[in-house]
């Protein structure tokens, strides 16, 4: 912008173009300005505090003490926290892999030309839309030793199984109510994908004589792609973060099998009042949380054309 | 399935005709998958409903039963007088409300503002609140909770909406929409003599309205929903929501089962209403949101 | 360019941010003025009293406080309720918001965390008047205060002392042709007679265990070990002996009714805590551990109604006569309170109702001598079960981190029971991450 001063003469009209120019930053600044503001002080310090805090003891009712990297060591040792970063990272690989591949699959089922694809989308996207609380209330009931979950399986000549009572079963548990919960988004995601591929691709491999999955493998993956790279970073990251489901459904129970991070983050602050510690898991779940996103962009991420 | 070899042109006919048949017959295999997969995901909605209706008694009852033998429409209204649910609506309402408010206004102010202006620095501030959309919410919610109780906000609506005003997602979501707008037509304005704020409200909102009105659905969906937040601020009962009233509701009178499901109707009905109305907006949204990797 | 056009946007532009501003700055100050929820005025002393959710003597309270506030006209009282489960977060967010409450009404458990950070001001003898500590404890039954006496000085009124009896469903006990066991042991021979099954689903069972509720399974197990010989922490809360033989016997115990002499189904408890109380509400579990007195109203209004009474717990055979543990609430000064004196006065008036809590709430029992051995006393059914064992328990030990300490143990005890893993390597797996949790 300054060489352009330069370079035109300075009478009235360059004055104006250049006081225009500023006018139309300070505008433009003017009305990102709240919305900058808020981030500042609701997420950037935030974030800065509670960094603070993960190097303190605190117990939310007396002053917070510096204790430098302790928290960190001791819970690098600790194994409560160690055996709910593995239930956490057990939990969302069990759930991950199902949900992208049931909502792969149902896009493309419905990519075909398939009448009432609309009734299709909006039911699938029903338990989206539920309340998390309300889902966990439900399933909670229907994992019940009499409840309809074990009457499915009974139908197929299985036992009842003890679900939410035994530590093995109560984590399948969760990880079903979480794909039952989320594969409706990731299925709408991947189908306007699917949808935005010219079909004359796959025409015209099809008649090059190539069968329908080598034309999904090919040609229509890696043009999703980015979709899919999408769907997993983001179903991943919710995955890591889920609090509702294990709270209200088993409270991390039975034992603490199912006590997840965000739970475990939760009960540490805010019950057994240690609020330095609790910052301190969370900022290792932020880490986590970026490392598999950014493992994710890279592994995926070279499929894209 | 079939070898991938390239048949002489003369055989593509045949191929053609088999690939036909292979979509007549992937048609009714695709059809069945795809019930099977949407009975699945509506069987707990199903029963929910059907069970909130029976008797506390019947709905473990070996063998099960599905449909209730009597309509017991009482556990609906006794629903009500045992929680405050009745107050429970008017704060997630008010909280909703407002959250929906002022996400779409001020997102759309920093859509516009990103989008339509170069200031400096602009890109670099845009990338940062990108990044908080990648923030876990644990990391955030004992400061939050701090900041919340040096303003005085705890137990109140004030503490319940501001954390919740604004989301990187909704500013990316308004920059990406707005950008799509010609700039000439604000140019044009401006010439006229038309005041900066006044273009922003006349012209641009009216003209993303179609991001907005997703953005609201989206914003209100997920504020109605929300627990965890709720659950640190809220201290009282009087100043519950939806979600934190059910969860109590349910540690409290656990046995009442077929209660608890009238409840979980009743708190679900409102969001499943604007999912019901808005679902064109959310589902075009979601089709057409430009993710490139 | 159109001046009067550019005069007119930078006119509207000044408006415009102006009204944002001011916005902005009424929501301060409402956001502000919320902080100031205190009117005290030079003549009147406003006390909050913070409380938790129970509907009949939350009832009681405001009465008595309306007849304290006539007869005390210079005193107000700011009656808070909140759900149990809140009331010590509540705590927490009026004390770091700098406007702590100048009575609480803690449970037992959570006064020596309280009381270790300094907050609790002791209890103002000459406003309760008495003029020492022995003339008050006098005034309780045995025990009473012994949970809340720190360094020689009492720092809580009992505002409600209990004690874990076995609740006993008596017509399912009639149906089976049985004697409600006096011992553990009975209780595995018992047990087998209650249990009913429909195909291989439990439809009734002996007993509920108060799984999935950590806090209340910590009670149990300390009454258990204690009756074992032995126990889980030292009494002042510095040493922890989870893996000690009388606390391996008391979780195999319990281990046992589940995997081998099948008496209780866990799958039956369901999600939430309280799942062992709805099942004796419900009528499908023949008995319960952790009831106290004030169990009586809330059976009356359940499907089991008068078909329930109390019998002692359980003992070991060759055991100590120890009864279940003591809990209860206890009305709290808090040290940065304004008028401590005031506050002393106002505990104490509640605390000589005692019984009109017990006959308004239903049993709700105070712990004073007076009701005790009152005619009121008489009236409720079984009261002598409840006032024997009450002499027998004791408080569980009074550890500082009792949150977290009670989190680890309960759901250690939990994933032994459900599972019938290796107890020994768990119980050691609890004692080191109990360690550092302990007392100093």
């Amino acid at each position: 912008m300054s060489s352009l001063a330069n370079a035109v003469p300075r009478t009235d009209v360059s004055r104006r173009f250049i006081s225009l120019q500023r006018r139309q930053s300070l505008v433009g600044i003017g009305f990102v300005l709240p919305a900058v503001a808020f981030f500042a002080i609701f997420n950037f310090y935030a974030i800065g505090y509670a960094l603070y805090l993960s190097f303190t003891s605190w117990d939310l009712l007396t002053p917070p003490r510096w204790i430098g990297i302790a928290n960190y060591t001791a819970l690098l040792r600790d194994p409560n926290f160690l055996s709910s970063l593995s239930i956490t990272l057990r939990y969302t690989f069990e759930a991950v892999v199902p949900l992208i591949l049931i909502s792969l699959g149902l896009a493309l089922l419905l990519n075909q030309r398939v009448r009432l694809s609309g009734l299709y989308q909006v039911i699938y996207f029903v338990p989206v839309v539920i309340p998390a609380v309300v889902a966990a209330i439900i399933w909670g009931l229907l994992f019940r030793p009499s409840g309809v979950v074990n009457n499915a399986v009974g139908v197929v000549g299985v036992d009842p199984l003890p679900w939410l009572a035994s530590a093995e079963y109560a984590l399948h548990a969760i990880v079903i109510v979480s794909v039952w919960g989320g594969f409706g988004y990731a299925t709408l995601i991947l189908l306007a994908g699917l949808q935005s591929i010219p079909p004359e691709y796959g025409e015209a491999a099809a008649i090059d004589g190539a069968s329908r999955w080598r034309v999904v493998r090919d040609i229509t993956l890696p043009l999703l792609a980015p979709r899919l790279l999408f769907v997993t970073a983001t179903s991943v990251a919710a995955l890591l973060t889920s609090f509702v489901v294990p709270f209200v459904m088993t409270n991390g129970g039975p034992g603490t099998a199912t006590r997840v991070l965000p739970l475990l983050i939760y009960q540490t602050g805010f019950q057994f009042l240690h609020a330095g510690q609790a910052s301190a898991m969370a900022f290792i779940l932020l880490l986590i949380t970026l490392v598999f996103t950014a493992l994710q962009f890279r592994l995926f991420g070279r499929e894209v054309l | 399935m079939s070898a991938d070899v390239t048949l002489p042109a003369g055989r593509s006919l045949a191929a053609n005709r088999s690939w036909r048949n292979e979509l007549m017959t992937a048609s009714l295999a695709t059809q069945v998958l795809l019930i099977l997969a949407a009975i699945v995901t509506v069987i707990p909605v199903v029963w929910t409903v059907l069970s909130s209706l029976k008797s506390n008694d019947t709905i473990f009852a070996i063998p099960m039963q599905w449909v209730p033998d009597a309509l017991h429409w009482n556990n609906y209204s006794e629903a009500f007088e045992v929680a405050p649910f009745g107050r429970y609506f008017l704060n997630s309402a008010i909280v909703a409300a407002s959250v929906t408010a002022t996400t779409i206004f001020f997102g759309a102010m920093a859509g516009y503002g990103f989008s339509k202006f170069r200031f400096p620095g602009r890109d670099v501030v845009f990338g940062l609140i990108l990044v908080t959309f990648m923030i876990p919410f644990p990391v955030i919610m004992i400061p939050l909770f701090v900041l919340v109780r040096n303003f005085g906000w705890v137990n109140t609506y004030w503490g319940l909406i501001i954390p919740g005003a604004l989301t990187g997602f909704a500013v990316f979501m308004m920059r990406q929409f707005i950008q799509a707008i010609p700039g000439e037509l604000f140019d044009a304005a401006r010439i006229d003599g038309a005041g900066e704020m006044r273009i922003f409200l006349t012209m641009v909102l009216p003209l993303a309205r179609p991001a907005l009105a997703t953005l609201g659905i989206l914003t209100f969906l997920e504020s109605w929903n929300n627990l965890l937040w709720p659950l640190i601020v809220i201290q009282s009962d009087e100043m519950e929501t939806i979600p934190l009233g059910l969860t109590k509701f349910s540690t409290l009178y656990s046995s009442n089962y077929a209660q608890m499901l009238a409840m979980a109707v009743i708190a679900s009905l409102p969001v499943l209403v604007v999912f019901i109305v808005g679902r064109r907006q959310i589902i075009n949204s979601l089709m057409l949101s430009g993710i490139k990797g | 360019m159109n001046p009067h056009g550019l005069l007119s946007q930078q006119r509207n532009r000044i408006d415009r941010r102006r009204l944002l501003q001011a916005a902005g700055a009424t929501g301060l100050a409402l956001g502000a003025g919320v902080r100031l929820n205190r009117s005290t005025s030079a003549q009147e002393t406003t006390l909050t009293f913070l409380r938790h959710e129970h509907p009949p003597a939350n009832a009681l309270e405001k009465d008595l406080i309306q007849q304290y506030e006539q007869a005390n006209p210079n005193i107000k009282i700011n009656y808070v309720i909140v759900p149990d489960v809140d009331l010590f977060t509540k705590f927490q967010a009026m004390t770091v918001a700098g406007t702590p409450p100048d009575i609480v009404n803690f449970g037992s458990t959570d006064i020596p965390a309280v009381w270790q950070r300094g907050l609790l001001a002791p209890v103002d003898l000459s406003a309760a008047g008495v003029a020492d500590l022995k003339e008050l404890e006098g005034r309780y039954v045995p025990n009473a205060l012994s949970g809340y006496v720190f360094d020689d000085q009492l720092y809580a009124l009992p505002s409600e002392l209990s004690d874990y009896v076995m609740w006993v469903n008596t017509q399912m006990l009639e149906t089976a042709g049985v004697e409600a066991p006096r011992t553990w042991e009975e209780m595995s021979e018992i047990g087998q007679k209650l249990v009913i099954r429909s195909g291989n689903q439990v439809t009734q069972e002996a007993i509920a265990l108060p799984l999935g509720f950590p806090g209340v399974q910590f009670l149990v197990l300390d009454a258990m070990v204690r009756q074992a010989g032995g126990q889980l922490f030292s009494d002042d809360g510095r040493e922890a002996y989870l893996t000690s033989d009388p606390v391996l016997k008391a979780v195999s115990t319990l281990t046992g009714f589940v995997q081998t002499d099948k008496i209780t189904d866990p799958a039956l408890n369901g999600t939430t805590a309280g799942g062992d109380r709805d099942l004796f509400q419900n009528g499908v579990a023949a008995m319960m551990l952790t009831g106290g007195s004030w169990y009586r109203g809330t059976l009356l209004e359940s499907k089991v109604g008068e078909n329930a009474i109390p019998v002692p717990f359980p003992r070991y055979e060759d055991g100590p006569d120890v009864a279940g543990d003591l809990y209860g609430y206890g009305l709290t000064v808090g040290a940065k309170s304004a008028n401590p004196a005031e506050a002393w006065k106002f505990v104490a008036m509640l605390a000589s109702h005692g019984t009109d809590y017990f006959q308004k709430a239903e049993g709700l029992f105070i712990g004073d001598a007076e009701t005790a051995d009152s005619g009121a006393a008489d009236e409720y059914p079984n009261w002598s079960t409840f006032q024997d064992e009450l002499g027998k328990g004791q408080y569980p030990p009074r550890l500082y981190q009792f949150n977290e300490i009670g989190d680890i143990v309960g759901r250690t005890a939990d994933a032994i029971i459900r599972s019938g893993e290796d107890a020994k390597a768990a119980l050691e797996a609890a004692q080191s991450q109990v360690t550092p949790l302990l007392n100093s």
